[in-house]
């Protein structure tokens, strides 16, 4: 009867279903130039979302408002949102996580869906939760996956695939 | 004719080529310009960031094409050209004057047939009155490029020795005592390579060879190695030997461009030469490091400090300046550069010196 009574508990105290919320958010992304392999950078803070689950595994979403992206160069940025991620008609970015396993200071291999302009598709990549509940993850996608046209301006043109970092607090 | 030499040293640059871009993603210099080690005749995507990125005000449409918009470059045919002009002032216990002239007066074009760039620049001698080919003809530049491929290109021609940091500002002590102050472009053969993380420079440099046979000009080998750092800094490594006359030379060099938080930058150069003539050796050392602030757009002020000792075993051989100054790009195609320097020069006394000059730049 112990036994069943201390098992019973240890399960109801595991079994709590865990909300975890994202704050302080933000994504960047690196690409590459070619031929003078310059890098393009971009970030946004408007990433939201929230992991549910139990123990170390979560499902949950992560949002990013595409218009808010930022290159550093405006006449790049209104390239980027108007002509090639088309904002006004896919004004987000959604990255929907299925049994992801986390634990503190361990990097892990998550797969993921990424739905971006109109295009869901699976990624895969690595994360890692430190000890301030800090959640980095990185992984990379193939614009032409996305249905996305490989941008190029003046002679320069955009290497096809794109690396992603999601940082952000989860508590 | 020792004003004019000093005069001379103290002129800022007639190249074209903005190192400080390195830290906004731009780490060689073929986004913006033709020549692969900067400078000179600019890509229609150089064209776009000097408005997009480097201005102040972006003006009207089209007004980063040549000239202000009214020309337009070709896929094959791209227009170059540079007007500089400078207001200087030296002050010490010995002189106090201020001169005002024409540096640099040029046109350039660049033509591309397949994979083969050909450019030349026409203009005249700029400087002081004193100068003796003031108003000469002159070609600064003019060579053929191939790209062998993305990665692999192979110049001939007359150009810049890709040395050290190619800065605006040819006076800087790592420039024009080592060799590579105005019209220090020579004939030279150059292969370099370019990856996603570094760049590499090999040349073969036979001198200018349309100056007079009596004139000794240094025949030179060179390398130079660079490390992308981030995709947002540089750092380099260059060596060249050089022979001139009865002289030859080593001379080693560390350069980095590097992005600091808060939109500051630093750009150093740090450079040691052995120079051997007949059974004399002198060792020399010359470093230029400057700190600057990107916040503005178009708006750069910097600090810079520099040192060049021309002889390690004689004190007496030292410079050393200390300077602030600001860049202002308000527009595409124009530029303005200020700077003030304490400068102290170590001969038989210790000679202090305020120097100022305020330059104007407009390029085709």
């Amino acid at each position: 009867m112990k036994k069943i009574y201390i098992v019973t508990l240890f399960l109801i105290t595991n079994a709590h279903a865990a909300t975890l919320t994202l704050s302080q958010g933000k994504v960047e992304f690196k690409a590459k130039g070619k031929p003078a392999l310059i890098s393009i950078d971009g970030r946004s803070t408007l990433l939201s979302g929230t992991l549910k689950g139990e123990k170390n595994q979560f499902d949950g979403e992560f949002d990013l408002e595409l218009a808010s992206l930022d290159t550093g160069i405006e006449l790049r940025d209104d390239h980027l949102k108007n002509k090639y991620l088309e904002v006004e008609k896919f004004p987000k970015a959604k990255l929907t996580f299925q049994n992801i396993k986390i634990e503190k200071n361990n990097e892990v291999n998550f797969k993921a869906k990424l739905t971006l302009h109109g295009h869901e598709k699976d990624v895969s990549g690595t994360a890692l939760l430190n000890d301030e509940n800090m959640l980095n993850a990185d992984f990379k996608i193939n614009l032409a996956d996305f249905g996305i046209e490989i941008p190029s301006f003046q002679g320069i043109t955009v290497a096809k695939e794109v690396r992603i970092m999601v940082q952000g607090t989860v508590k | 004719m020792k004003r004019l030499i000093l005069l001379l040293l103290l002129l800022p640059n007639l190249s074209h080529a903005y190192v400080e871009n390195v830290t906004h993603g731009y780490v060689n210099c073929m986004a913006c310009h033709i020549s692969q080690s900067g400078g000179g005749v600019l890509s229609d995507y150089g064209r776009s960031l000097s408005k997009e990125l480097m201005s102040t005000w972006k003006g009207w449409d089209g007004i980063e094409k040549p000239v202000l918009g009214l020309v337009s470059n070709t896929e094959s045919l791209k227009l170059g050209g540079n007007f500089r002009s400078i207001q200087t002032h030296l002050k010490n216990d010995n002189i106090s004057q201020g001169k005002a002239f024409v540096m640099q007066q040029n046109i350039e074009i660049a033509a591309r047939y397949m994979d083969l760039w050909v450019v030349a620049t026409a203009g005249v001698q700029g400087g002081p009155s004193e100068t003796p080919t003031k108003n000469n003809f002159l070609s600064e530049r003019h060579y053929i490029s191939w790209d062998v491929n993305d990665e692999i290109k192979l110049r001939g021609g007359k150009f810049r020795r890709n040395y050290g940091l190619n800065d605006p500002t040819h006076t800087r002590l790592t420039k024009s005592p080592l060799g590579f102050g105005s019209n220090s472009e020579t004939y030279q053969l150059e292969f370099s390579k370019f990856s996603e993380t570094d760049e590499l420079f090999i040349a073969t440099d036979f001198g200018d060879i349309n100056k007079p046979k009596a004139t000794t000009t240094e025949k030179s080998f060179l390398f130079n190695y660079a490390r992308y750092i981030e995709g947002k800094s540089k750092l380099g490594f260059n060596y060249l030997y050089g022979e001139s006359g009865t002289t030859r030379r080593n001379l080693f060099g560390l350069y980095s461009i590097q992005k600091l938080p808060n939109d500051f930058y630093f750009k150093g150069e740090i450079d040691y030469q052995q120079n051997f003539s007949g059974d004399t050796k002198t060792n020399l050392i010359a470093t230029t490091n400057t700190f600057g602030y990107q916040g503005f757009k178009g708006f750069l002020p910097y600090l810079v400090t520099e040192f060049l000792q021309r002889d390690l075993k004689k004190h007496n051989t030292r410079t050393d300046l200390a300077g602030i100054g600001v860049q202002w790009f308000p527009l595409a195609h124009f530029e303005f550069q200020f700077e003030f320097q304490k400068r102290n020069d170590r001969t038989t006394r210790k000679i202090t010196s305020d120097v100022s000059w305020l330059m104007f730049h407009f390029f085709l």
